[in-house]
């Protein structure tokens, strides 16, 4: 009887220990600087703001 | 416990060519825009838990600009500082570093390293150009837990890699758009119209 009692609280504690990291984790609880959900690309092209004046023709 | 991380200083594995000596002044260090100015990256346990920092060993603004540099001059541009003399089209290179981390992302069974990095370019010449640009990537180490340094390494290494080859194909991409910058022809031609110009 007593290990029957020792078995299911043991699996108590592990349904419990899941379901807590799932939220943790899943949830993105105790995140500081989550690098999910940030942008991650760079922008396609400059921003010109101001082109430059025109000058000698022909290659660099 | 902190991680010790250390910045990496390797080039880029494939060389990018087409600078053609054309004048490039870079502004060391890049201005610090990073929400996180204290650390670097932080570790975490199996629970998502933020147990401890990584701190970068050296300033990354300046570390940032300087790889910058090496790259341009690898790729074949005439690379200068500022207070160097340059032609009047040379290309000025102001830079802000918006973010570096890397971290642990924790999924149900394994884990990964992530490594953001994100520079923000301003650039202008003395010819009136002026255009700005930001770059945002992610290097990724997979496939295990992090108990040790290396995967923080490897993971900014990539990070690092990618970050460069974008921004040296983004500097040449602008400087063939526009071949009055940079070059020694171009800049006798301003000269000759500000000559002109101030008779």
């Amino acid at each position: 009887m007593k290990w029957l009692a020792v078995m299911l609280l043991a699996l108590l504690c592990l349904i419990a220990g899941g379901c807590a990291r799932h939220v943790v984790v899943e949830r993105g609880i105790g995140r500081v600087d989550g690098a999910r959900g940030v942008s991650t690309s760079s922008d396609a092209n400059w921003s010109v703001q101001h082109e430059p004046a025109a000058a000698a023709d022909g290659p660099p | 416990m902190r991680i010790q991380l250390t910045l990496p200083t390797r080039g880029l594995e494939h060389t990018i060519s087409g600078g053609n000596g054309r004048q490039v002044v870079v502004v060391v260090p890049f201005s610090d825009e990073r929400v996180i100015r204290d650390r670097c990256g932080m570790q975490k346990n199996g629970y998502n838990m933020d147990t401890a920092s990584a701190i970068c060993q050296t300033d990354p603004n300046a570390w940032i600009a300087q790889l910058l540099a090496s790259e341009l001059r690898a790729a074949g541009f005439t690379v200068l500082d500022e207070k160097a003399a340059h032609r009047p089209g040379a290309l000025h290179v102001a830079g802000s570093l918006i973010k570096i981390f890397v971290e642990p992302v924790i999924g149900a069974w394994s884990g990964s390293l992530e490594a953001d990095l994100s520079v923000r370019l301003q650039v202008r010449t003395e010819t009136d150009l002026d255009a700005k640009r930001t770059f945002f990537v992610k290097g990724w180490k997979g496939g295990q837990l992090v108990s040790t340094a290396q995967p923080y390494h490897t993971a900014l290494d990539r990070a690092t890699q990618a970050i460069l080859d974008e921004m040296v194909r983004a500097i040449l991409e602008l400087m063939d758009r526009y071949p009055q910058i940079g070059s020694r022809a171009a800049s006798a031609a301003v000269m000759a119209q500000l000559r002109e110009g101030s008779r």
